[in-house]
């Protein structure tokens, strides 16, 4: 029965009601105060409120549990869970959401002379509150509202250049996918619910001893979830949708819905079953295979980031086949799953950040043709990029080789040493299509400058030190984060 | 009292034409009534199994499930609108200018 709230309710709680009062606020003063510039000033407040009230739980992060009394923490009679990792992914979250934002103030802010700027800055406050949810849900309940809370303002926020064919294509066709995907999802759960009466995770695994109802509702479920982490066969839409939506938002989505969905996999993943570890490689190599070979003939450069992405998730499912092949190993698998979300995450929100930035100066192209020789005029925005193509390669000394290393140590630890083998030759093969944006970037004659000067970006251009440099940290000294 | 395994079978199929529905129609706003129609039966299906659990777990998600239709609803009504005005016709079909 549901008694008084405690302080572990409070502690997941807290970040999630600085989130929506930012977003009250910001609605309230709107319909009062329309001319007032507040939205930006509130969004950000309310995102460091929430990353405040994140920090004690995160902060607890590589101690022992078995020191720490109450974790991981279980809130709203165990509707959330959260460990201390789990809000190291959060406050990447955040993160995320908070340069989309800052990325946003010169480019999105200002279409149709900032008409949509509420919209975009609720929005941009609603997402991260659904990530938070997603990646600590242990019920049907919070594991449907978290995916669609995080996934109705994205379906927005990629439409938001409503005057150009390919944002609201993007949304448009984002937002059919997922729905469909969400009717999966829901149909899932009613089964497993009718086959086991359960809705918490341990549903999962009676449902594996239960009935062909049961099983069938597992595999919708599941269906659902690989849909939001974009493991083929359900990975189409990715590319579309990461090419066509304002590449602010596409940073946010690569490293936040990613990061959640991929939590929420791990969270609902069955313990040990009949399919075994078998599946879950077979589907990663898959899915490593489909991206790399889809990637190498992309001329956009964000379709190839969105493929690389792809190809990353995939990555992430040998970590659950590792965890399959030996049960016992939950703590370890869940730190090498988290250091790889964040390792991920800053990379990728370098990555698209710095081509934000260069993308501006090509006259808002993305095709290599637009982009050639840029990364010589301008040594900062490239360098970035170039340094964070170079950790999702997974180069040594950068963030991406340790998150991809940790992974696979897993798997050879688990005994799967053949399957650890044919992944990082898979790894190795995507290497082409890396190399290709650096020879884009470096190695060609300048295009000539297309479109009127782009405006001068301070705030992007010092925000985006912040990934790059936790790039080359997480890269050389994992201590602080590889016990998540 | 109808036995509630017809009910999962009505709900199943009511299911399955909702995927059919996706699958073959080519009007935008003909696959947002079928992924409803994939929504409203799973609700069918949670409240058959709460009535038969005896527990008020499953009949508290179609709740949420009916919110997040009408939102969902919501924003895709909003994004159809969108693209009736730039191209007077729903045909997804003509979604096409994202590749490579």
């Amino acid at each position: 029965m549901p008694g008084p709230l405690t302080p572990s309710d409070w502690l997941l709680a807290a970040p999630l009601l600085w989130l929506a009062g930012g977003v009250v606020a910001i609605l309230v003063l709107d319909a009062f105060r329309p001319a007032a510039r507040h939205e930006a000033g509130l969004a950000f407040l309310a995102l460091l409120g929430a990353a405040w009230s994140l920090w004690p739980l995160a902060e607890a992060a590589g101690e022992p549990l078995e020191g720490i009394p109450g974790l991981p923490v279980r809130a709203f009679s165990g509707m959330l869970e959260a460990s201390p990792g789990n809000a190291v992914v959060g406050l990447l979250c955040l993160g995320a959401a908070a340069l989309a934002g800052i990325l946003s103030l010169r480019s999105l802010c200002r279409l149709e002379s900032g008409r949509h700027r509420t919209a975009l800055w609720t929005l941009l406050l609603v997402a991260p509150a659904g990530m938070l949810v997603t990646l600590a849900s242990s019920h049907f309940a919070t594991l449907f509202l978290g995916i669609e809370t995080l996934s109705l303002p994205l379906y927005v926020l990629s439409a938001l250049r409503r005057t150009e064919e390919g944002s609201v294509e993007a949304g448009l066709k984002y937002f059919l996918l997922g729905a469909f995907a969400s009717g999966f999802l829901v149909f899932g759960m009613a089964l497993l619910y009718a086959g086991t009466g359960r809705m918490d995770p341990g549903a999962v695994t009676a449902a594996l001893e239960g009935g062909a109802l049961a099983r069938a509702g597992l595999g919708f479920l599941y269906a659902g979830l690989l849909f939001k982490l974009a493991i083929a066969p359900f990975h189409l839409w990715v590319a579309d949708v990461y090419q066509g939506a304002p590449t602010p938002i596409t940073a946010l989505m690569a490293a936040g819905t990613k990061a959640a969905a991929a939590l929420a996999l791990l969270h609902w993943a069955p313990p040990a079953g009949p399919l075994g570890s078998g599946a879950w490689a077979l589907l990663a190599c898959a899915t490593l295979a489909l991206a790399n070979l889809t990637a190498l003939n992309q001329e956009n450069l964000k379709r190839i980031l969105a493929l690389s992405g792809v190809a990353h998730a995939g990555l992430l499912l040998f970590a659950l086949a590792a965890l399959q092949a030996a049960p016992g190993s939950g703590a370890s698998v869940e730190a090498a799953v988290n250091f790889y979300l964040v390792a991920y995450g800053v990379s990728a929100l370098a990555a698209f950040g710095a081509l934000e930035l260069l993308e501006r100066r090509a006259g808002g192209h993305a095709e290599a043709s637009a982009l050639r020789g840029l990364g010589r005029r301008f040594p900062v925005a490239g360098g970035i990029l170039a340094l964070a193509v170079l950790s999702l390669a997974g180069i040594p000394g950068t963030a991406g080789f340790l998150g991809k290393y940790f992974v696979f140590a897993e798997l050879v630890r688990s005994g799967e040493v053949g399957v650890a083998l044919l992944g990082i030759l898979l790894t190795l093969w995507s290497f082409a299509y890396y190399l290709r944006i650096l020879v884009v970037l470096y190695m060609k004659d300048a295009a000539p400058a297309g479109g009127p000067p782009a405006v001068q970006d301070t705030p992007a251009a010092v925000a985006l030190w912040v990934p790059a440099v936790l790039v080359v940290l997480l890269g050389v000294w994992p201590a602080p984060a590889h016990l998540l | 009292m109808i036995p509630t395994a017809h009910v999962h079978i009505l709900a199943a199929l009511l299911f399955g034409l909702g995927i059919l529905g996706f699958l073959r129609q080519r009007n935008a706003i003909m696959l947002l009534m079928s992924v409803e129609l994939m929504l409203n039966s799973a609700n069918l299906s949670f409240l058959a199994a709460a009535r038969e659990q005896g527990n008020v777990d499953g009949a508290m998600m179609p709740l949420f499930v009916l919110v997040v239709a009408a939102a969902e609803a919501a924003v895709g009504l909003a994004l159809i609108i969108i693209l009736f005005r730039k191209r007077v016709s729903l045909d997804v079909d003509l979604l096409r200018s994202l590749r490579d």
